[in-house]
């Protein structure tokens, strides 16, 4: 593969790009699903292929095959600067991108049990045993098991000298239980929604969850549920559980800051932001107990959205996002950096495939933890609604006004948990309900959460990332939204 | 889902009117793998050991030419083809997607799906694959748009830029045109083949306050009306200048086409008749029973030419033209073959297959009325219309309760005429409940939301649509 994406460069540039770069890339998965005691998903996928992108005239043109033979990587390179210089021959704005040293490297993410090599019977026999614990609790009437597993070999070359080969194994666990009574339908999931808890590590994941042990006190959360209060009407103080609120910095946070949303340059899809770029520095995010870094580095964590180069071969870096309540910056690319005067990339271009185009993607964006103990924070409010597991999530087009759901809820009383809430929903507007967050949980009930699939582009690329969060409390936030 | 994304990732590369205007040597003329769709699916056919065997391969070209800040900045072309492989081996299924085409890599893929299928439990009352049935083609292919050059996406980009540029506005979309093939095959004899084109514009235009938004799609390229979006899209910026804010409450509003469409789209999944059967679906116990309003029907009909999609399913079997919904009334549901066997009714051709199972509408036809957009809007006194929706989000899957937030041009309704612009506006309902308050609609065209998939949807006008907060 190193060959090929060189030979790709090499001609390009005899083509007359710019710059260029080619990725190689092999893809395995193995997805596996248990559901109400059968097998309703049993795949492994494979998916071989190299991308070329060319710059030139200042314009950009990308083509992709999955012929690896010579003559058709050279025609695939052919067709990616006819595609620049059409691009160019229409009046516009031309790329021009921030440097970035030659690298030469070869990484591969820790793994240290093959989820590849795990015998199909140690994986079955979990995900059975976990949907008969599941379905043996008395109310419950549907459940899922979900075990996935990727691997990628990616091998990097770009006009700038770069050689880059990254090999990452990517894990996801979980389970989501379901109980159905009189009209009503309450689920609960482990360790959070989205297929469970996804990490760039093996099997090792799979053993820590302890899903088997949590099977039974899930499952009959789902049941209790049912005859549970529905959520209040009004505004209330609310704690929010850490992978729930990894989703709201996901969505609030994180898409608002990906600089090329910020320049425009995903206004048809995605949306532009509010976070525009001449507010860098000065825009009040939230409280001064917010701190929002974007870390794709292994010492940050290991989710999937951590790796050691992005797809132009930068360095993973960590930026600060929001500094003690103040945008402080923006996830980046060479182009997008170049274009707000930084020195260099922020290192977060990245593609789901071969096939696809690099975009400004979200690492690991994380909320920094604060000094609170859980339970204190519980004993410190006098009328509440303690959130957890996402259950719904909508934000608009620039990332203001916010309206999440969660599977369950507890209200708290007089600093004590008081009974479970059916359907907790908050809703806010974002400088607003950041704003309110005046205490955030310590580094021992912080985690990093993965997501396996972020939407955006077109076409559509849905990619891993990671979101570190620990229980927060925000004052006065309108909950119990969603009732029609 | 790997299907979608076969679909989405799939494509040839090269094309002779691609090559020859680059000036490439004939030899690269070929696309990447030239073995039709259908001879790779008996090849692997006749590779396979299990004791049964399914074979899809999907093959597609696509090319997307980008824009935003009035310039194109991506540009893509893709390529790939690949195949889908069920086996059975005494009654357990496993599956196997592969892009890697050769006969080495084709055998090493099988014989890794049929150990795995050996080594599982087996699927309790597995069903056989079904044998021929005869599939009524529907013909939606345009070699002018398979073929269309990055040149003819520039110069038609080019044109709305200006015109973006001439009105002091800022455009960002896509021009897309591309091709798909699938052909199916198992080892019980059934074979079957789709191919069709597709040509997508949307265009999003930007003022310093307002925006406006238009979309569509057609198999032929020249079909596209390019410059009638471009001019909607525009007209519908300028207008929403300068917005004002409506209260959060209950509105009657006008639902534009594609709006509609962001909405309906969640209702599909619960015409799954395992879901109902599972009690997971708020069809549950509702077959026969008004379910929405007396003047809704809803269809399903793949071969509509202004649809999209094979007219077959994830199994094989013919996709048949089904009313959902007659007059209010829920008259059926959609069946895979597994599920129908348990309920006695026939496969109605909207499966996935499996071993996931399942099914859902996909070629949804919404009948509309007879009112033309403008009709709607002067027939009432108060209210807003939607142009579409984002980041539409289900709030209780069971109930159909949904979130979202208006987008691209939400405009006051006065006295049957369109007054001002409007900031965008969340929302909160369940969609049945919105389907039992229908005013009056349009004819069905065409329609899709960023998110939504394309089916035929009317304007529709609807009362007590619930919001319940404001963008600043």
């Amino acid at each position: 593969m190193k060959d090929l994406v060189e030979r790709a460069v090499t001609i390009a540039r005899s083509l007359g790009a710019s710059y260029s770069d080619s990725r190689g890339v092999l893809q395995t998965w193995q997805t596996l699903a248990v559901q109400n005691g059968e097998i309703r998903r049993s795949v492994n996928e494979e998916s071989l292929g190299l991308g070329i992108r060319v710059l030139v005239g200042g314009a950009w043109g990308f083509a992709a095959t999955d012929d690896l033979s010579p003559d058709s990587v050279e025609s695939a390179v052919h067709q990616a600067v006819r595609i620049a210089r059409a691009g160019a021959s229409v009046p516009g704005r031309r790329a021009e991108l921030a440097p970035e040293e030659k690298h030469l490297a070869d990484w591969t993410s820790p793994c240290r049990r093959d989820p590849f090599k795990v015998p199909l019977e140690e994986k079955l026999d979990l995900m059975f045993a976990v949907d008969r614990a599941l379905r043996g609790v008395k109310g419950v009437t549907s459940s899922r098991v979900d075990l996935g597993f990727r691997r990628s070999e990616s091998t990097f070359a770009s006009s700038v000298g770069s050689l880059i080969t990254q090999r990452r194994t990517q894990t996801g666990a979980g389970f989501t239980v379901g109980a159905y009574s009189d009209g009503e339908y309450q689920t609960r999931s482990y360790p959070t929604l989205f297929g469970g808890q996804w990490s760039l590590r093996g099997y090792e994941l799979v053993n820590s969850l302890d899903l088997l042990g949590n099977a039974v006190p899930r499952a009959e959360e789902s049941v209790a549920l049912l005859s549970a209060a529905p959520c209040p009407s009004g505004e209330m103080d609310i704690i929010l559980e850490g992978s729930h609120l990894g989703l709201v910095v996901h969505e609030s946070v994180g898409h608002a800051t990906e600089l090329d949303r910020a320049l425009g340059t995903e206004a048809n899809y995605a949306g532009t932001t509010w976070a525009t770029t001449e507010r860098l520095g000065r825009l009040q995010y939230g409280s001064d107990l917010m701190n929002v870094v974007a870390d794709a580095r292994p010492e940050h964590g290991d989710s999937p959205g951590c790796f050691a180069f992005d797809d132009e071969g930068v360095p993973a870096r960590r930026i600060d996002i929001v500094k003690e309540g103040m945008l402080a910056g923006y996830m980046s690319s060479r182009e997008t950096a170049r274009r707000l005067g930084l020195p260099r990339s922020g290192g977060c271009m990245r593609a789901t495939s071969w096939n696809r185009l690099p975009l400004v993607r979200m690492t690991q964006v994380s909320l920094l933890p604060g000094e609170w103990e859980l339970e204190d924070l519980i004993a410190d409010t006098r009328d509440g609604i303690l959130m957890a597991t996402t259950k719904s999530w909508s934000i608009d087009d620039k990332r203001l006004n916010l309206q999440f759901g969660c599977e369950i809820g507890w209200r708290i009383k007089n600093g004590k948990r008081a009974g479970l809430v059916r359907n907790p929903t908050h809703a806010g507007i974002t400088p607003r309900f950041w704003g309110s967050m005046d205490a955030v949980c310590n580094r021992k009930h912080w985690a990093l959460w993965g997501i396996p699939h972020c939407s955006k582009g077109h076409p559509r690329q849905a990619i891993g990332v990671g979101h570190g969060a620990a229980p927060a409390r925000f004052r006065k936030v309108a909950v119990g939204v969603a009732g029609p | 889902m790997n299907r979608r994304k076969f679909l989405e990732t799939a494509a040839a590369m090269g094309g002779a009117c691609l090559v020859k205007a680059c000036g490439t040597p004939a030899s690269r003329e070929q696309p990447f793998s030239s073995e039709p769709p259908r001879e790779t699916c008996e090849r692997i056919l006749h590779l396979s050991s299990a004791d049964e065997t399914q074979v899809q391969v999907f093959r597609t070209r696509n090319s997307v030419t980008r824009f935003a800040e009035n310039s194109i900045h991506q540009n893509v072309t893709e390529g790939a083809g690949a195949a889908e492989v069920v086996l059975v081996v005494a009654g357990s299924v496993a599956r196997v997607v592969t892009n890697r085409l050769d006969e080495v890599s084709i055998r090493s893929a099988l014989r890794e799906g049929v150990e795995r299928a050996r080594r599982q439990k087996p699927v309790p009352d597995f069903l056989s694959m079904p044998g021929p049935n005869a599939i009524r083609a529907v013909s939606r292919f345009d070699l002018a748009t398979r073929e269309a050059s990055p040149e003819e996406r520039a110069e038609a980009v080019s044109r709305t830029l200006a015109a973006a540029l001439g009105a002091s506005v800022t455009a960002a979309g896509l021009l897309e045109t591309g091709s798909t093939e699938t052909a199916l095959a198992n080892s019980r004899g059934l074979t079957a083949f789709h191919r069709e084109t597709q040509a997508n514009f949307s265009l999003t235009v930007l003022s310093e306050d307002s925006s406006g938004w238009a979309q569509g799609a057609a198999y032929r390229l020249a079909d596209l009306d390019v410059g009638g979006m471009t001019r909607r899209a525009i007209e519908k910026a300028q207008r929403a200048r300068r917005p004002g804010a409506a209260d959060p409450g209950r509105y009657t509003v006008v639902l534009e086409p594609a709006a509609v469409a962001d909405l309906v789209t969640f209702l599909l999944p619960a015409f799954d008749a395992r879901l109902v059967e599972e009690r997971r679906s708020c069809f549950v116990g509702k077959l026969g029973q008004p379910v929405f309003g007396p003047n809704v029907t809803i269809l399903d009909d793949v071969h509509d030419v202004r649809q999209s999609g094979a007219p077959f399913d994830g199994e094989g079997v013919a996709k048949r033209r089904l009313c959902l919904v007659e007059d209010g009334v829920l008259r059926t549901l959609v069946r895979d073959r597994a599920t129908a066997r348990k309920t006695g009714a026939g496969a109605t051709g909207h499966g996935s297959g499996p071993p996931e199972y399942g099914a859902r509408p996909s070629n949804v036809v919404f009948r509309g009325g007879t009112e033309i957009r403008d009709e709607l809007i002067r027939g009432l006194a108060r209210g807003i219309l939607i142009t579409h929706f984002w980041y539409v989000r289900s709030n209780d899957p069971f109930r159909l309760t949904v979130t979202g937030m208006t987008r691209d041009g939400t405009f006051l309704i006065e006295n049957g005429a369109l007054t001002r612009g409007l900031r965008n506006m969340r929302f909160n309902v369940a969609v049945p409940e919105m389907l039992r308050g229908v005013e009056a609609m349009s004819p069905e065209e065409s329609a899709s939301g960023i998110e939504s998939p394309s089916g035929l949807y009317p304007a529709l006008r609807v009362r007590d649509f619930n919001f319940t907060s404001l963008a600043p």
